[in-house]
């Protein structure tokens, strides 16, 4: 693989081509061509050798709730590595070896839940990290693609189940964000947990003598941590999902710092996770957020909610704010409206993972999400009180709705937990990576037919955030904008890669497209001169 | 006969006429008793509800035996189709107050006679109101509104026989499962309304209100369709009701 990509990888350097709204910033651009492979017109599933299991046969309370998994470039070979936290054992790194073949490593990291990769120390290679089931998060430094080192993030100190890396002030350096999920802590410390300081949700901002945290939120049941402009003032604010009761929390930044805000009329009820999507393609990002909402066709599914559906019933009124389904927050006028259900995407089942990417390379994002659930107490009149549901994969036809996909055999019925998407083999095409619960981890190798590519990597050189988190890359195209974001983490307990991917149908041309890239410093670059099919590395040339 | 012949005397079929302060006494018994054993002895509203009822049967049960011997079996029909579907309607109408004027969550959104806000009553008495409707359309209750009626009822019957079918078919399942009988079970969503089969089906995506609307919406605007086309049918051919059955000569009549 590493000979493929020698002998396909053009080098142009020099500032992108000029395009309407003239670059701020000069950026060196490498280009390196991405090869079509086979194509069969659905994905093709495959065993990683990873599996996450739960301590108790069959699982009870959150220890059903399984782990994570991250995506990232570990060696720099342009390959994208697959790193699978495990809630009872060790985690896993498979080092890709291209064509779908891997190298698997154990790392020896007990009970982790959620994985990013991120280059924390800035040196170009990027690290691990991870939190845990009681404890704080762990570092993991990358010795040059060799290999891993235990460290410390020095001054965090707060146990941590989700995490968020990104640069807050776009300062260039990373801050770190964590939420606690008290509900585990209690079942898993119990007084201990009572009789302490607690949790909740931690921003901390990196200083020469090690992390300073800002307590935001002394209590947290945080599944999911994002960074959004909320408001429209160019900064980023932050959000917390909870689980349960617990409401999500908004925090905008602002001059005097961060001030809790409720910006969203509705909220789902238990948040497993968030993701940044713009579905229509208008260059504005909207807010997905994951939870459980069962299918309504069809009645073998739906019998098994039915006792849990009751409880709504008794207590869920008109007024309520959080909902159990899955929301999509759009924008308005008048501020913000839940689009989800109008699109067709509240009710996905049990689910925990969702993401968006152009699955099928037609110029918008499309939607998958894994699902299931093992839970004693919760389901145990169910066989291995296991609840079986498929994941379920929905096209985005043109930003007005999406349909369901089950002829793309996505349909995996594993108890999926963590999950992320990334062109594994180069190809142009959206792979997607899912940390099963009590069977093994799978691939999904991306064989639709349709379309093509640009993917971009972007490097903010000389600062401590060089993979540039919260930088924001928009496609203009003919047909519209497609946004995207550099982000750490989203879904449920999932790493993203730094890799952006853009589809469009291969009969569009890119003549007159290019690439706008808003830096975390708000500066922009531009570039042009788009050709299908390739994968651009954008580095900005100035600190 | 001041009533025959006349096409604006439907509040007259509706009347109590000389049993009037007998239905006037027993509903306010009814009241008193009922009032007393809901807010005094804890009784539920749907027990004193039945309580009322009960005690206005009598009244009510004279009532319709003089629509019939007098006017005939249409008018009693069309009688106690009225008085009964507009119960219906109140029926939906507090559902609608208590759930989004009271902020009630659905299961105390009931109406009146909760224990009874089931799919097989419910099915069953758009059976019965579709019957009626036919019989009233055979006796003459035709024209524009009398075949709305027709068309309405019998949609609103196919969505419950719809749910139906379905609460059959999900109370099977949840036998299977070894899970007891859950309310929810009985409400959920129809052909129409928030994740109904229409929404679902993305046929035609979704219509505001009639895929968007929850459950407790979508029925009252069923019944007040139902309801508001049968008074306008009743309206408009009840001279034609009357005249098809004449009634006996009777002096409290004259």
């Amino acid at each position: 693989m590493r000979n493929f990509l020698l002998g396909t990888t053009l080098l142009v350097l020099g500032s992108g081509v000029a395009a309407p709204g003239a670059p701020e910033v000069p950026v060196a651009v490498a280009s390196r061509r991405l090869e079509t492979t086979a194509c069969s017109g659905s994905f093709v599933a495959r065993d990683l050798p990873h599996l996450t299991s739960s301590r108790q046969q069959p699982a009870r309370g959150t220890d059903g709730d399984g782990s994570g998994l991250a995506l990232g470039d570990l060696d720099n070979d342009g390959l994208i590595d697959i790193v699978l936290a495990n809630q009872n054992g060790p985690a896993t790194i498979l080092w890709n070896q291209g064509q779908f073949q891997f190298r698997k490593q154990v790392l020896d990291d007990l009970h982790t839940r959620a994985a990013a990769i991120v280059d924390v120390d800035g040196d170009g290679w990027p690290d691990l990290t991870f939190t845990h089931n009681i404890g704080i998060p762990s570092l993991w430094y990358n010795q040059q693609g060799k290999g891993f080192i235990p460290n410390e993030l020095p001054g965090v100190r707060f146990k941590a189940y989700s995490l968020l890396w990104a640069d807050l002030q776009g300062k260039g350096r990373l801050d770190l964000v964590t939420a606690s999920y008290d509900t585990l802590l209690d079942s898993e410390l119990k007084t201990a947990f009572l009789t302490s300081e607690g949790a909740g949700v931690v921003l901390y901002r990196p200083s020469p003598q090690g992390y300073v945290p800002e307590r935001l939120a002394d209590k947290a049941q945080g599944l999911a941590i994002a960074a959004m402009d909320v408001n429209g003032d160019g900064k980023a604010d932050l959000l917390v999902g909870n689980d349960f009761e617990t409401p999500d929390m908004v925090w905008l930044q602002g001059p005097g710092g961060w001030k809790a805000a409720q910006p969203f009329p509705r909220t789902s009820k238990n948040t497993m996770g968030y993701s940044l999507v713009d579905i229509n393609n208008d260059g504005v990002p909207e807010l997905f957020s994951t939870d459980m909402k069962p299918d309504f066709r069809d009645l073998k599914t739906l019998a098994p909610w039915i006792p849990l559906m009751q409880k709504g019933y008794e207590k869920l009124t008109r007024s309520a704010v959080q909902r159990p389904e899955n929301m999509l927050q759009m924008r308005s006028d008048t501020g913000f409206y839940n689009a989800a259900y109008t699109l067709g995407i509240d009710a996905t089942g049990w689910s925990w993972s969702a993401k968006f990417a152009d699955l099928d390379n037609d110029g918008f994002a499309d939607l998958y999400a894994v699902n299931g659930m093992i839970n004693q107490d919760l389901f145990g009149y169910l066989p291995r009180a296991e609840l079986v549901e498929q994941n379920v994969v929905f096209r985005n036809v043109r930003g007005q709705r999406f349909e369901p996909r089950p002829d793309w055999n996505l349909g995996s019925v594993r108890s999926g937990r963590g999950m992320s998407m990334a062109d594994l083999d180069n190809d142009g095409r959206v792979d997607i990576v899912v940390n099963n619960l009590n069977t093994p981890a799978q691939v999904f190798q991306n064989q639709l037919c349709s379309g093509k590519a640009v993917e971009a990597e972007l490097r903010w050189a000389g600062t401590k955030n060089i993979r540039a988190l919260g930088a924001q890359a928009i496609l203009h195209t003919a047909k519209g904008q497609q946004w995207r974001e550099v982000t750490s983490t989203s879904g449920y307990l999932s790493g993203d890669a730094s890799r952006l991917h853009f589809g469009f149908p291969a009969g569009e041309s890119l003549a007159s497209a290019w690439l706008e890239v808003i830096w975390p410093d708000g500066k922009r670059s531009t570039v042009g001169n788009l050709q299908p099919q390739t994968l651009l590395t954008i580095t900005r040339q100035e600190g | 006969m001041a009533l025959i012949g006349s096409k604006t005397k439907l509040a007259e079929l509706l009347s109590f006429r000389t049993r009037r302060d007998l239905a006037l006494l027993c509903g306010a018994v009814g009241l008193v008793l009922a009032g007393g054993a809901v807010l005094g002895a804890g009784m539920p509203v749907w027990g004193g509800t039945l309580m009322f009822l009960g005690s206005i049967a009598v009244p009510v049960g004279l009532k319709w035996w003089d629509d019939f011997t007098r006017l005939g079996a249409a008018a009693c029909v069309l009688s106690a189709l009225l008085l009964l579907q507009g119960f219906h309607f109140v029926e939906h109408g507090t559902q609608m107050v208590q759930y989004y004027l009271l902020n009630l969550p659905p299961a105390q959104s009931q109406g009146l006679i909760s224990a009874l806000n089931v799919e097989w009553v419910h099915f069953i008495w758009n059976v019965i109101v579709l019957i009626c409707t036919v019989f009233l359309l055979r006796r003459g209750m035709r024209g524009f509104w009398g075949w709305a009626l027709l068309v309405w009822t019998t949609a609103h019957t196919l969505e419950h026989l719809y749910l139906l079918v379905r609460y059959l078919e999900i109370s099977s399942e949840l036998a299977r499962l070894g899970l007891p009988a859950y309310s929810v079970a009985q409400v959920l969503p129809g052909v129409l309304g928030r994740d109904g089969w229409l929404a679902e089906s993305g046929i035609c995506g979704q219509i505001p209100g009639l895929t968007t609307l929850p459950r407790v919406a979508i029925h009252f605007g069923w019944n007040l369709g139902e309801t508001l086309l049968l008074v306008a049918a009743a309206h408009r051919n009840l001279t034609r009701l009357m005249y098809h059955f004449p009634a006996r000569e009777d002096k409290r009549y004259a």
